[in-house]
């Protein structure tokens, strides 16, 4: 055997143990990763794979009586008859772009001021009382708006009177309440949301900083050209991530409700609580889940694409 | 273990967890065998079907013998000593104290108030719930018979003796297509009234208010006259909580709301149809006042996101001048508001006369509705042990409405009773309230007086008189009515389907107008057009098909 031939066998040895090596699902390693992870699988195959034939419901007459046969697709053409369905399908992209525009920039720019303060004790305190509405449920979150918004009790009419204004009936207003409760979801979630893109500022490499002040950049440049792109792939991981779940939206305007703006804030979770669960109507609840499922799953295709397109790696979320 | 093996081996699992979930979720298919448990339940079904069978059979030649008392009693209903989470322990010690006066282990389910239905839909479905439920409306009880989860009931009640002493409008409140299928939980009679601050009243120099018009006046007065006399702009002269607390405006322009002002199909007793208000020209009168009242903020500013409880306890601060509520409930306040207004006095008005002047308060004589879910263990023993304790037994009644003897009530003498204080809190217990008042044992047999001072026993005695004497004199004016029979109860099966749909598009028109967004024409129109897609048409052929009469309206 030549040296060469030698030198062959065994770098094929090395590779095909290396194979094998990586082929290993379980090894020493990585044993308690997967027992830490187990409790997570439990929860999504009891959670969401055991109800998961449930979805049959969706082409049956299901009543509290119980099963009543096969109905098609009646249950989705019902559905998309109903007066209020689009118009519920439709604030629910509403608040999907105002969720966009508004709460997802918010915490970055939230992290990226809070970074620029240079006082300890002043910056946790900051990211303390910021952090702190997300502990709060959304039920109360709703008491404090309400009675902060009264027309006749509430402080911030009591302010705009002072200022020679009239009350404004903020939670009346359909068209308003979009924003309005947008605005009240930055407030409870921007500092807890903003967490992730700190941990991501202060991954960036300090000399980067230094470099750039030696050169003149100023604080915006600084932010410009060596914060954002250092975040760049977090925010990008954040956004596709959320994607799949954009239409999952119940409680914030559940809790909020009220006849007078009913017509912009009913979202189609809301909807389907109020037509199916409410009325005991499980098949049309059903098919109206299955029917928002579909788009969410499409979406989640679409920011797979995404990721693969616009992070560094090319790696996709599935 | 490989990646592959893994990868086959997980896909392998989850296959097997939705086939196997597939085949249970669909196991109760008309065409699938029973499983040993159904089978089990079934024989038992049927062994005590043959046996109420036999006893029916028996009792059809002998004279009605008792039947024996259940094992067991599952009774579900919401309120019970005060919300799900309120009073465990008053709520176990009621169950021992039932088990023994009467032998029978009982067990009373009560989920929260504010998803009671949702809750009790979904255990039936599943089949988690049996045994006697409570529900709402008569609307409820037509969807469960529609359903199929709920059994008549007159095999097993026909030879109660109790059952049969009961007033002929108890019996047929809820009896559908000849068979009943619930039993109320209570039969009185009840009705809203206008409570208004009388001590504003009599500061402002004003009458109490007997029409619209006059209303309108007070209201006013209350708003931007200072009746409080703080020198602030901080009352306001009507609250309410939506249109529910608004109805007695509704009724005095001929513009009647349904029976608990959801929306304005209603029966009308001046044309002895069912009407849609909304299509008739007083609406039109009527949403105007309101709007008007509304525009000058004699109308709370947050009538359309006020609670009940909200609209409550705003009228209880004693910045707001009056609601529409339950009969009494102004009066029964008038403590409450004293301890932050010492001089403060309500008043109340059985109703305001206004283009209509008859007929325009409706005296609600229906209780919620008990019904029997199908797969009930010993089910002709249970409902005869429910009619026999909490309606022919006196302590079993008041121990359904006030709880437990010599705890939460006491029995004076055989025509009083004291509802006792809780010696922690210094206030009246929470009550079970299985049952409500029947004529058995009415208020005008049995007083029920707080524990108190004498001068607070003498307040309640007062009160009872006053109330007897509104409602005497609110039937002699004809301002109260009764419904006859089961007029205020829709049936139709297109309601059923969209009631939701109905309540929402009443709403949307009657907020438009009110707060000023749109000419009240304009809203009902609107609301005509939106009425008509979802079968409103439909909704009132079939309304009035079931009492023999011609829709008289077309939207």
């Amino acid at each position: 055997m030549t040296l060469k031939t030698k030198v062959n066998a065994a770098l094929q040895a090395n590779i095909s143990t290396k194979k094998k090596k990586k082929k290993k699902i379980f090894t020493a390693s990585n044993v308690m990763l997967y027992l830490m992870f187990l409790p997570a699988i439990i929860h999504y195959v009891i959670f969401s794979y055991i109800p998961m034939p449930g979805i049959l419901l969706a082409f049956a007459d299901y009543r509290i009586g119980g099963f009543n046969g096969w109905v098609g697709l009646e249950n989705f053409r019902y559905l998309f008859n109903l007066p209020y369905f689009w118009q519920a399908f439709l604030n629910t992209w509403i608040f999907v772009i105002l969720r966009y525009l508004i709460s997802f920039p918010a915490p970055i720019i939230f992290a990226i001021l809070l970074n620029e303060v240079k006082t300890t004790y002043y910056k946790k305190f900051l990211q303390t009382i910021s952090t702190l509405p997300h502990f709060i449920s959304w039920v109360v979150v709703a008491g404090i708006w309400t009675s902060m918004l009264s027309p006749t009790t509430g402080y911030i009419n009591y302010i705009i009177r002072l200022c020679g204004g009239e009350p404004v009936y903020f939670l009346a207003k359909p068209k308003l309440f979009p924003f309005l409760l947008t605005l009240i979801g930055v407030w409870k979630e921007v500092g807890y949301s903003a967490i992730v893109y700190l941990a991501a500022i202060s991954g960036i490499d300090p000399e980067l900083y230094e470099a750039a002040i030696v050169d003149g950049a100023t604080k915006f440049h600084q932010m410009r050209y060596i914060t954002l792109p250092g975040i760049k792939n977090t925010v990008l991981v954040v956004l596709v991530l959320s994607f799949a779940g954009v239409l999952n939206f119940f409680e914030p305007p559940f809790v909020f409700m009220n006849p007078m703006i009913q017509s912009t804030a009913e979202v189609l979770d809301v909807y389907i609580y109020n037509v199916g669960l409410v009325k005991a109507r499980y098949s049309l609840a059903t098919a109206a889940g299955l029917f928002k499922s579909v788009i969410s799953f499409v979406l989640l295709l679409f920011a797979n694409f995404m990721s693969k397109r616009l992070t560094e790696d090319g790696r996709g979320i599935i | 273990m490989s990646k592959k093996a893994f990868v086959r081996l997980m896909v392998l699992v989850m296959c097997m967890c939705l086939l196997f979930v597939t085949m249970s979720g669909c196991g109760e298919k008309p065409s699938g065998k029973p499983t040993v448990e159904e089978q089990t339940k079934q024989e038992d079904d049927k062994q005590t079907e043959q046996k109420a069978e036999g006893q029916t059979e028996q009792k059809s030649e002998d004279t009605p013998q008792a039947v024996a008392r259940p094992e067991f009693m599952e009774i579900t209903r919401t309120l019970y000593f005060g919300d799900a989470t309120d009073n465990p322990d008053l709520k176990e010690e009621w169950c021992k104290a039932f088990e023994e006066k009467f032998g029978i282990k009982i067990k009373v389910n009560s989920p929260p108030r504010n998803e009671y239905l949702q809750k009790v839909n979904l255990m039936v479905a599943s089949g988690e719930l049996k045994g006697l439920v409570n529900l709402f409306t008569p609307n409820d009880v037509l969807k469960y018979k529609d359903d199929g989860v709920i059994e008549p009931l007159d095999e097993y009640i026909k030879d109660n003796a109790v059952w049969n002493s009961m007033p002929d409008g108890f019996k047929e409140l809820h009896e559908y297509d000849g068979q009943v299928w619930a039993i109320a939980m209570g039969y009185s009679g009840n009705y809203f009234t206008r409570a208004i601050r009388k001590d504003w009243l009599d500061k402002l120099g004003l009458k109490v208010p007997e029409t619209v018009d006059e209303l309108y006046e007070v209201a006013r007065a209350f708003t931007l006259d200072d009746p409080d006399g703080n020198g602030q702009d901080d009352t306001v002269g009507l609250v309410s909580a939506g249109t529910w607390n608004l109805q007695d405006i509704f009724q005095a322009f001929g513009a009647r709301l349904n029976n608990v002002g959801g929306n304005s199909i209603a029966w009308d007793p001046n044309e002895d149809a069912w009407v849609d208000s909304m299509l008739k020209p007083g609406m039109v009168d009527a949403l105007n006042y309101l709007a008007d009242m509304y525009k000058n903020g004699y109308l709370d500013r947050e009538v359309f996101t006020n609670s009940g409880s909200q609209m409550r306890e705003k009228f209880l601060s004693g910045k707001y001048g009056s609601t529409f509520y339950w009969s009494m409930w102004g009066y029964s306040s008038e403590p409450q508001i004293q301890k932050s207004i010492p001089d403060a006095k309500v008043i109340e008005v059985v109703g305001l006369k206004g283009t209509v002047t008859q007929n325009l308060n409706q005296v609600v004589t229906t209780g919620a509705p008990y019904v029997l879910i199908k797969g009930t263990p010993q089910p002709k023993e249970v409902v005869n042990a429910f009619l026999d304790i909490f309606f022919g037994d006196k302590l079993g009644h008041f121990m359904g409405r006030l709880g437990i003897e010599n705890k939460t009530f006491k029995f004076v003498d055989d025509n009083t009773i004291y509802t006792l204080k809780d010696p922690g809190t210094g206030q009246g217990y929470a009550q079970p309230g299985i049952v409500s008042e029947i004529p058995r044992f009415g208020s005008d047999k049995i007083t029920i007086i707080p524990d108190g001072t004498e001068e607070e026993k003498q307040r309640s005695i007062e009160m009872a008189n006053i109330k007897k004497k509104m409602t005497e004199e609110g039937f002699a004016i004809k301002i109260l009515f009764e419904c006859p029979g089961k007029m205020d109860v829709l049936l139709s099966d297109k309601y059923t389907e969209v009631s939701a749909d109905v309540n929402r598009i009443f709403n949307d028109t009657v907020v438009k107008v009110v707060t000023g967004e749109m000419k009240a024409e304009d809203a009902i129109a609107e609301y005509r057009k939106q009425m008509k897609a979802i079968g409103g048409d439909i909704i009132l052929q079939e309304a009035n098909a079931a009492i023999g009469r011609q829709a008289k309206q077309t939207y």
